[in-house]
């Protein structure tokens, strides 16, 4: 078993429920056998992609993490190559602790780039993600301790 | 402006560079959109290492663009 975290990138012109549909599908996938868990989806929401995807200027953002066994992995895999409404989709091991980006949810929130993201925890996961928020929140500090640093960084090569 | 000495993700204690960050990503690349290399990131192996994945990372997923002010 390991932690894997999953970033899906669907058509914007899908509607939240479609998307709901698609990813109940893939993750059952995961979790089928009983050996799988989804720990935690967040909906992340449009936003405007650095360059076109199929002539698709934006995209639905979707970040899931789970804990699976690597052969369901391949299956997985072969179901999102062949649905066209994903445009892309990144499969990764997670790494340590990696807090889910509150402060990437809220930034794209401001933008107004689309509707606002939803985290959406699984049953299981309630009381572990109110710990996860107070993770976050130091998390979040430090990040723009590092943004305000790293201005200076590369303020310096400009 | 000082030129910091050392590596900004160690001496903030970051572990791991998230490649979902395009905002912290941002900061190390280029106007181009290339890669900074060590010398003007100042960053240390390990995480030089790790914002080059990232930054790759970032750019499949339309984060961070592959190539920056080139229009066709």
């Amino acid at each position: 078993m390991r932690d894997y975290e999953i970033v899906y990138i669907f058509r914007s012109n899908l509607s939240s429920d479609e998307i709901e549909a698609k990813l109940e599908r893939y993750h059952s996938i995961i979790t089928e056998g009983g050996m799988g868990e989804v720990t935690a989806v967040v909906m992340w929401g449009k936003r405007h992609l650095a360059y076109p995807i199929e002539k698709q200027t934006s995209g639905y953002y979707v970040i899931a993490q789970f804990t699976a066994q690597s052969n369901p992995l391949t299956e997985l895999e072969r179901v999102l190559k062949l649905e066209d409404d994903l445009l892309r989709h990144l499969m990764v091991l997670r790494e340590g602790d990696l807090p889910l980006p509150d402060s990437a949810v809220q930034r794209t929130g401001e933008d107004g780039a689309g509707d606002s993201p939803d985290v959406v925890p699984t049953e299981k996961e309630t009381v572990e993600e109110d710990e996860q928020a107070s993770d976050d929140e130091g998390e979040a500090e430090q990040e723009n301790d590092v943004d305000e640093v790293l201005e200076d960084v590369t303020g310096e090569e400009d | 402006m000082a030129v910091p000495k050392a590596c900004r993700f160690c001496e903030n204690k970051i572990t791991h560079v998230d490649y979902k960050d395009d905002r912290v990503l941002e900061r190390f690349i280029s106007d181009r959109g290339k890669i900074l290399p060590r010398r003007a990131t100042r960053a240390c192996a390990r995480h030089q290492r790790q914002i080059a994945v990232a930054i790759k990372r970032a750019r499949y997923l339309a984060l961070l663009p592959y190539i920056r002010g080139y229009h066709t």
